[in-house]
């Protein structure tokens, strides 16, 4: 509840989530970065929580990610950890067009839940290995992450390719928010509304 | 037949030895018996023809190349069955031959006519080669014989014929008359007998002229010659027998004449063999006198053998003297540079060496050994001897100052950082100055000196050995000591104030080491990677310091110390024969038993192209040092900080290896090494295993995750970065450890829920599994433990939401429970408003005890007790509270849809809508994130 007595010494926590349809390979670049290991069997996801420390930057950080369900019964349950979430992966398959089509409504929702116009986020195209297979064409998604303002970048939780530059460019992405954050003046922080009208300005 | 008669006849010598018999034939001369007929009857007739039987033969004389056909008459003797020749015929005597077959009427006397049929032949003969005919002059040479048998008659005929036709020239040829030749071809099929007899005769004829065919060729060609004049033949064989006879006679008159010529020859002969006698004589004497003079010859010449073999002799006594003088020669200008013995330029000691070893070939040099008998030998050798062993001790003197010198020489240069040692000093300097030397000691070994010393004796060798040993031995105890004080000292620096004195057995330390790296803050566990990174880095850099030294060290010994192998034969040569002579021992050396089998074993085994390379100097040199020096080092590292067992114990895995590979010295300490690491390493591991079963918590208390699985994610962290270099090798030691200390961690993990009142037993389990899938994903060997571990979390985590979904709306969830179970039961939905306990009223009632804030509540709650529950900041909360939320609503929509089922019209409903438990659900989310953020 309260942080630990030694807070000031502890390694600061950068909690990702971890968004998308199902099948995508959430999980499959989760574990890829946790363990590198890649695992060829499908086995849709409830929910679960993997924490790792690493050097970000020279920094030890440690990294708190939630792998969610891409299908899930009730789509109101994700406000609940979308709002515990700092920084969002927002995954698509290359060859899977519905799969990218769905990550606007998945992107509204987490700013609604956020209440914010901005957060730290970047757009995944996963499965970069299967070109042969391709439905999303570069540029398309290259498009959608520009109208979002937010990098996108193009992995493969089967080859690694890109798997560490995700996790590290949003981990970069949520300190440089915290940072600007922490800058602010306290008062700001305590009236949400204040504060998303303050990242507009 | 034939034959029995041919012997019969050439017994009576009417036949010549090769003389065959052709045809034969009974006849009666017809002549007589025609006069006789007349007066006597027949059956008289025929006694009387009997006893005057006569018998033709037909044969062939050959003789000088000429055959000639020939008739003989035979008459037999019918008493003594002898045959007696009367006549003989040449075939070219007759003129003709006639053949008459007449019948012949004949009236007897008593009146009977008589048909005889009458088989004959009649020979007329010419007149003027008839000698023997007396009594036929009447007849004028005509006879007429009769046979019994026409075959007979006419097989004679043939016989005839066909020698007349085959041997006579046809002027000689009889005539023949009545008669044909028919070749009895038709007869011969029918009678078998006579067929054989006639072709052997035939054959015969011809195996008998065979043989002379060239006489006949000749003969033929003679006659065609001379068939022209053949009408003068005759006159000239009547000139030429005349002619013959003068011949004859001549002949017969010079032999006469010719006796006394030979009377007299012979006279002559009889006085030449007199002379020849008499030369014989004279021979014999000459021979005797040559063999004599021979014999004499003979004596001189192997006189003169004796003399040439004598001088040989004496040349090669001369020669072999001159070389022995050579081979003992050792002039005095030599024995001066082995007594002023100048080591200190690198000329002077090749001088030295080559005069040395020039005295132990004079030594060495294989003399025969009846020279060997000789006193002047004996002296010399005494004199080389002594001077050998008086060089060798001057000389092992100056080595053994040579050592003590570079050894000096090694202190004082680096004496000045004596005080904080960080490397082990190299020995280079002193090993260039021996080695300039080493040709010297290989010249102390060759010469297998030896000297008494306290009841014991020594080759100069083992003694020189023995002194560098000692010599550098002390000087590696103290460069070792103060390199590992001055890295125990490094290692102290390290070692942090000790919080709990108390903690301080083995276990504590053990606990401490882990403690330490785990304590959640960045600044601790960075700071404690730094001192593991320097502790390696110090023992890295002292096992390298010693492994170079001791490797120098090798090179240094094998090369100052080493036998070349072309000498190894020599050695016992010189043995042998020093032992001999040498009056200072006469057993053989038995100093330190190690040393004394250097110098075997290493020829042997380099004559043998052993590979394995003796270590004894090193062992001598190093001992325990190493082990003893660097277990000592380990042991400051193990108590600055335990976990770096694993460090220590992989470390020398890979070291061992290595060592082994390149069959160092070395291999040997740090085998003993690696033991004292693995011990340690698993004492650590038991320690731990220890410390797992015998955690125990306060039941009272909140327990999250636990302890040791925390000490084990350090654990395995640094046991992965210690296995990285060696993971190809030995992944499999270490993966056991793991699995030891994995399968205790569950068993206790197991064994504290079950005690655990506080936190729930399925929290206890979810949270450590989860954590332990965490820790154990990635490490290969562990696959399977994984796998449970996940499935445990799994599980574990949904027993705890279903055991907690119910709680805010308890009673109703209670309700619906029973309202399912009856369901289950079978009973109809409508029924079961009627149930008693079911009743549409208790429902209503149940769910009055709800309202809406109430359900808010109860689900803040709920949030509340997981988050107490689980671990401080789990990152599991947002995992289950995600389940929970799922669960409520799933349950919340089941029920409504039991109502809308089994109550319909009972107008019951919630206080709430599932569009509230959202805003309930959205609301404890923003509350929470509100809280944490402060």
């Amino acid at each position: 509840m309260t942080s630990s007595q030694n807070g000031k010494k502890q390694a600061p926590i950068y909690k990702v989530i971890m968004v998308g349809s199902g099948g995508v390979g959430k999980s499959a670049l989760t574990l890829q970065y946790m363990y590198d290991e890649f695992v060829e069997d499908y086995e849709p996801t409830k929910a679960d929580s993997y924490r790792k420390k690493v050097l970000l930057d020279g920094e030890e950080v440690q990294i708190d990610i939630l792998d969610t369900a891409g299908q899930e019964d009730y789509a109101a349950i994700r406000d609940n950890y979308f709002r515990s979430g700092e920084g969002f992966l927002l995954v698509f398959s290359i060859t899977e067009q519905e799969s990218f089509d769905v990550l606007d409504e998945f992107r509204e929702q987490i700013l609604r839940v956020k209440n914010a116009e901005d957060v730290p986020l970047i757009l995944i195209g996963n499965k970069s290995d299967l070109q042969n297979s391709r439905q999303v064409r570069q540029e398309v998604a290259t498009d959608k992450a520009n109208k979002w303002l937010k990098p996108y970048i193009e992995t493969s939780a089967k080859t690694r390719d890109n798997v560490d530059k995700a996790f590290f460019d949003l981990m970069r992405e949520i300190r440089n928010r915290k940072l600007s954050e922490n800058n602010k003046p306290t008062g700001n922080r305590r009236d949400k509304k204040k504060k998303k009208k303050c990242t507009i300005l | 037949m034939f034959k029995s008669i041919q012997q019969k006849l050439k017994d009576a010598s009417i036949l010549e030895e090769n003389e065959p018999i052709l045809s034969f034939i009974q006849v009666v001369d017809f002549n007589k018996q025609q006069q006789q007929f007349k007066k006597i009857a027949k059956e008289e007739l025929a006694s009387l023809v009997q006893n005057k039987f006569y018998y033709f033969l037909a044969s062939i004389k050959t003789a000088d190349n000429d055959s000639t056909p020939i008739i003989y008459l035979l008459k037999l003797n019918d008493k003594t069955n002898d045959f007696k020749l009367k006549v003989t015929y040449y075939l070219d005597d007759i003129k003709t031959i006639t053949k008459i077959d007449n019948t012949i009427k004949q009236t007897l006397s008593n009146g009977n006519s008589l048909e005889t049929n009458v088989y004959a032949f009649e020979l007329l003969f010419r007149c003027d080669s008839d000698d023997s005919l007396n009594e036929t002059t009447d007849q004028k040479l005509k006879f007429v014989w009769q046979c019994n048998k026409v075959e007979e008659r006419n097989d004679f005929l043939d016989t005839l014929w066909k020698l007349s036709e085959q041997f006579l020239k046809a002027s000689s040829r009889p005539k023949f008359i009545n008669y044909k030749f028919e070749p009895k071809k038709t007869l011969v099929q029918t009678k078998d007998d006579e067929e054989s007899n006639d072709n052997s005769i035939i054959k015969d004829i011809n195996q008998q002229y065979e043989i002379s065919k060239t006489d006949e060729d000749s003969l033929l060609k003679l006659m065609s010659e001379c068939d022209f004049a053949s009408s003068n033949a005759e006159k000239f064989i009547e000139k030429l027998q005349t002619e013959l006879l003068q011949l004859d006679t001549s002949n017969i008159e010079s032999i006469m004449n010719s006796e006394e010529n030979t009377l007299k020859l012979i006279d002559m002969l009889d006085v030449a063999v007199q002379e020849i006698d008499k030369i014989d004589d004279r021979l014999k004497e000459y021979e005797d006198k040559i063999s004599a003079v021979g014999d004499a010859v003979r004596i001189v010449g192997e006189r003169d053998n004796v003399i040439q073999l004598q001088q040989n002799n004496q040349f090669a006594l001369l020669e072999l003297l001159e070389s022995m003088i050579i081979n003992l020669d050792f002039p005095a200008e030599n024995l001066h540079v082995l007594k002023s013995l100048d080591l200190t330029k690198p000329e002077s000691i090749r001088k030295v060496i080559k005069v040395a070893n020039n005295l132990l070939d004079l030594l060495e040099t294989e003399l025969p050994s009846s020279l060997t008998k000789m006193k002047a030998y004996e002296e010399q050798k005494k004199t080389l001897e002594k001077y050998k062993i008086s060089f060798c001790g001057h000389l092992c003197k100056n080595l053994r100052n040579a050592i003590g010198h570079a050894t000096n020489k090694h202190l004082e240069s680096e004496g000045k950082n004596d005080a904080n040692r960080v490397t082990i000093p190299s020995h280079k300097k002193i090993h260039d100055d021996l080695l300039a030397l080493k040709e010297l000691v290989f010249w102390v070994h060759r010469s297998n000196c030896m000297f008494s010393e306290q009841n014991q004796t020594k080759t100069f060798y083992e003694d020189l050995k023995q002194n560098y040993i000692e010599t550098i031995k002390q000087l590696y105890i103290k460069e070792v000591n103060e390199f590992c004080m001055s890295a125990k000292a490094g290692i102290a620096k390290l070692d942090r104030p000790r919080p709990n004195v108390s903690m301080e057995n083995i276990k504590g330390s053990m606990i401490r080491s882990l403690e330490k790296s785990h304590i959640g803050d960045s600044f601790g566990s960075k700071t404690d990677q730094n001192h593991k990174d320097t502790l390696k880095a110090i023992f890295v850099k002292l096992l390298n310091y010693l492994t170079n030294a001791v490797t120098s060290e090798e090179k240094f010994c094998l090369e100052f110390f080493a036998i070349p192998p072309k000498q190894g034969k020599l050695d016992e040569s010189i043995v042998s024969s020093n032992s001999g002579n040498s009056k200072l021992l006469s057993n053989l050396p038995r100093t330190n038993s190690n040393l004394s089998l250097v110098s075997t074993n290493t020829t042997s085994s380099k004559l043998l192209g052993d590979p394995k390379t003796d270590f004894s100097v090193l062992k001598e040199i190093f001992s325990v040092l190493i082990e003893d020096q660097v277990k000592q080092v380990m042991d400051s590292i193990i108590k600055t900080d335990y976990i770096m067992v694993l460090f220590l114990y992989s470390n020398m895995l890979a070291g061992v290896s290595t060592c082994h590979q390149n069959r160092q010295y070395m291999h040997q300490p740090m085998v003993g090494l690696l033991r004292f690491a693995k011990e340690k390493c698993d004492e650590f591991v038991r320690n731990f295993k220890e410390f797992i079963s015998e955690t125990k918590v306060n039941r009272k208390e909140k327990i999250g995750i636990l302890k040791f699985v925390k000490y084990f994610e350090e654990f395995v962290k640094e046991a992965e970065i210690c296995w990285e270099p060696i993971k190809n090798d030995y992944s499999e030691k270490l993966c056991n450890i793991y699995e030891g200390i994995v399968r205790d961690i569950f068993k206790a993990i197991e064994d504290i829920a079950s005690v655990s009142q506080k936190t729930p037993q399925e929290v206890v389990l979810f949270q450590n599994y989860h954590q332990m899938t965490h820790i154990m994903r990635g490490i290969n060997g562990l696959k399977d433990l994984t796998r449970k571990a996940r499935e445990d979390y799994i599980n574990w985590q949904k027993e705890y939401v279903k055991r907690l979904f119910g709680r805010p709306l308890e009673k109703i969830h209670i309700f619906f429970e029973k309202v399912q179970a009856k369901l289950d039961r079978g009973y109809v939905h409508q029924d079961i408003s009627y149930q008693l306990e079911l009743s549409a009223n208790n429902l209503a009632q149940i769910i009055s005890e709800y309202p809406a804030r109430e359900v808010k509540r109860g689900l803040y709650d709920l949030y509340n007790k997981v988050e107490k529950h689980l671990e401080d900041n789990s990152s599991l909360l947002q995992v289950v509270w995600r389940d929970m939320s799922t669960e409520f609503i799933t349950q919340y929509k089941n029920y409504e849809t039991l109502i809308k089922l089994c109550y319909e019209g009972h107008n019951i409903k919630f206080d709430f809508t599932q569009e509230d438990i959202y805003k309930f659900f959205n609301e404890i989310s923003i509350e929470r994130s509100k809280e944490h953020k402060f």
